[in-house]
């Protein structure tokens, strides 16, 4: 009868144990920390413990951020101690009460080094500002899109992070990226993006229509149609998860999306076109949405 | 003859049950031609799937089986019944109490339950993977859907009401209870999987899951996962995100569980555990490229809700730990009073202070807008009210007021009566 309880107390004590005999956290004079990230000859382990004593103690003195901030923008200090100094920075706004204070010194940093030759440390600072609907960088990456100045990063990155922000004057941009990609990726982007202007809803029905696209950015313009013109997708859905000859990529795809929709299944021959895909089909992934499908519908 | 068990109120929602002991009630329906008080024994349905326990009283110890006598007029017994620790169910109903007539060895009665709890994302079924993929994307519903609302509260405007100060911890455990409460609206089988941070993770970070990132950082679905027309912010699909570990064999780079469990010292005090915000949960964040690694961004990423379900199991379990629900103890919480008392912080941050959104407040220094509305109701519990203070989020449990108890667990997590500790 007390034996619930009693494992309930041995789990408790277990693992109060184990708490008392875990490694404690590092920690470090902050001004100690601060000559470590400086200097060029620490080690890993010890830029390690500083970065982490300085995310730690940084109330001590807010004043740090700033120097912090120096520190990024110094050219002459190795790209990798300078990307470490980066991260940091992202790790103190998770923690510190005064950091959306520094923000706005934080972002102009972060514009002063978009142009840096280390392309890891260029990413994260576009990326941040992009995340932040930055107007400078936003001009910076459609400059780099059009061919205007020299690309800060890939272009299908700069397609993807235009994303967070899309202005009405980018679409044409994204449609030309469509029609005449650099490459695939930056076309997928491209395409997903155009989820923001109602206009493309017909060159999104026709890429999904196109069996010579890949399944995959058929998928994504599908996607991308749902967002401004759902019927039609539905209604392509509908017809794609019946339709034996496409590709089962592309007939799960659809069969999830009338799962979660809510509009009447179909008449009931369909449904029973879905129930002997659950049954029959040969595509894990079309018997799985088939299931699913029925679950909710059958 | 026939018995019937009446858990909680009664009511169809009433059969999902947590760690926490229950009120039900067992009692005969029909005697059967019985002249005398009927002997019972209460016991498991299924010795697989979700399994509970019996209280004969509060507190008590658990009981694998109960027995009871059962008056011909139906007058009922009163007991209490909670899910048996790290026995959670994986289905609706596949846990359940069966009613047994001592004298026959018959049945007489028989009430499916499900002993509902969050669970470490890379331990769920399959089946219960998908009812929270499905549910979440309902709810998001393309962009479309009220989601919007929890994402426009996580933003450079809201930071200060939920970050950097003492009240971190019990904002955000609102915050994932309000989310949790809705998508139990959709589905009332599905409770928030967390992710286990300093682990790998391959079951959650695949295409089935929360997905994989593609070279440009966008997150990749298979097509059978709902989450792949994720939507944020208007109409755009997709989510950005790329780890900086390896997410099958490495941890985020965080510090471990029980280095986390330590840090409030041996004076166990909550104004030290709370260092927790920036090792492990900014570190968690931090972890990442793309929107979940920024305060104003990160909510725009499902992940979210699975990286801040397991800060607050790492918070629960300290609690538990430590004995930390005693709202008058500064152990439990660093500022006890209301905003403007002697010694208080920010308005917001002290243990009486209503927190937006869910109190509606838009006048300064509470941001302009309070999106959502007040809290998601439970059909179970009554807390914590429509407008959460920061104390209603200490005795999550109802250890030291049952009235406290806000409706959720965590498999790792036992309740454990204060008397029996």
């Amino acid at each position: 009868v007390k034996e619930t309880t009693m494992d309930i107390s041995q789990y408790r004590r277990q693992c109060q144990d184990d708490v008392r005999k875990a490694p404690k956290p590092v920690d470090q004079d902050l001004d100690a920390a601060m000559r470590v990230l400086r200097n060029p000859k620490a080690t890993d382990k010890q830029r390690d413990t500083a970065r982490r004593s300085i995310a730690k103690n940084i109330e001590q003195d807010p004043n740090t951020i700033d120097e912090l901030l120096e520190l990024l923008r110094d050219t002459d200090m190795p790209a990798d101690q300078r990307t470490e100094i980066l991260y940091l920075l992202r790790q103190l706004s998770f923690r510190f009460a005064l950091f959306p204070a520094k923000r706005p010194a934080y972002l102009s940093a972060l514009r002063d080094i978009v142009d840096d030759p280390d392309p890891t440390l260029r990413r994260r600072a576009v990326g941040t500002l992009a995340r932040e609907k930055d107007e400078y960088i936003q001009r910076r990456l459609i400059a780099g899109l059009e061919g205007n100045e020299k690309a800060l990063v890939p272009t299908a990155k700069a397609i993807q992070l235009l994303g967070y922000d899309v202005h009405a004057e980018y679409l044409p941009l994204l449609r030309r990226f469509v029609e005449d990609p650099p490459n695939q990726s930056a076309r997928k982007e491209a395409i997903r993006l155009l989820a923001a202007d109602a206009d493309s809803a017909d060159l999104l029905l026709e890429i999904l229509r196109d069996r010579e696209e890949k399944p995959d950015v058929r998928r994504i313009s599908a996607i991308a149609l749902q967002a401004i013109a759902p019927e039609v997708e539905l209604n392509e859905s509908r017809r794609i998860a019946a339709d034996d000859s496409e590709p089962p990529e592309l007939r799960a795809m659809a069969l999830t999306s009338l799962t979660q929709s809510d509009t009447e299944p179909g008449s009931r021959a369909y449904t029973e076109q879905i129930q002997q895909l659950a049954d029959q089909s040969s595509s894990r992934q079309v018997k799985r949405a088939a299931n699913a499908f029925m679950a909710k519908h059958g | 003859m026939q018995a019937e068990i009446i858990v909680g109120r009664g009511n169809d929602t009433d059969r999902f049950i947590g760690w926490v002991p229950t009120p039900a009630k067992v009692r005969l329906v029909d005697a059967g031609g019985a002249d005398e008080a009927v002997a019972v024994v209460l016991r498991n349905h299924n010795d697989r799937g979700g399994q509970v326990i019996f209280f004969s009283a509060i507190p008590g110890d658990a009981q694998e089986e109960l027995t009871a006598t059962l008056p011909l007029n139906g007058t009922p017994a009163e007991l209490h019944i909670s899910g048996r620790f790290k026995f959670p169910s994986t289905a609706d109903g596949d846990a359940g109490i069966d009613v047994v007539n001592v004298a026959t060895g018959q049945v007489i009665g028989t009430t499916p339950l499900m002993v509902r709890v969050r669970k470490d994302a890379t331990k769920l079924t399959p089946a219960e993977r998908n009812r929270f993929l499905f549910a979440l994307a309902k709810f998001n519903d393309g962009g479309r859907g009220r989601f919007s609302d929890f994402r426009n509260v996580h933003t450079s405007a809201g930071d200060p009401e939920a970050h950097s100060r003492a009240g971190f911890l019990p904002w955000h455990r609102s915050f994932l209870l309000d989310l949790e409460r809705e998508l139990q609206n959709i589905d009332p089988t599905v409770a928030l999987p967390y992710w286990k941070f300093d682990q790998p993770a391959r079951k959650l970070f695949n295409r089935d899951f929360i997905g994989t990132s593609s070279s440009t950082g966008t997150v990749q679905f298979s097509p059978t996962n709902p989450l792949q027309n994720w939507a944020t912010d208007g109409t755009v699909p997709g989510i950005d995100r790329t780890p900086f570990f390896n997410t099958s064999t490495q941890s985020a780079f965080v510090s471990s569980e029980l280095t986390t469990l330590g840090l409030g010292g041996p004076g166990k005090e909550f104004v030290r555990f709370r260092a927790m915000e920036g090792d492990p949960h900014g570190d968690a964040h931090t972890s990442f490229s793309g929107s979940i690694s920024d305060i104003p961004t990160a909510c725009k990423d499902p992940l979210f809700f699975l990286l801040h379900a397991n800060v607050d199991r790492l918070w629960a379990k300290w609690q538990w730990l430590n004995a930390k629900f005693d709202l008058s103890d500064v152990k439990t919480y660093t500022f006890l009073g209301a905003a403007g008392d002697p010694g208080s912080t920010r308005i917001g941050h002290n243990l009486k202070d209503t927190m937006w959104p869910w109190n509606q407040e838009d006048v300064p220094p509470r941001p302009p807008t309070a999106p959502g509305g007040t809290m998601a109701l439970s059909p179970q519990v009554a807390g914590p009210g429509l407008t959460p203070t920061v104390g209603s989020m200490i005795d999550y449990q109802g250890v030291l007021q049952s009235a406290s108890k806000l409706g959720f667990d965590y498999d790792d997590v036992p309740f454990e009566f204060v008397e029996q500790r």
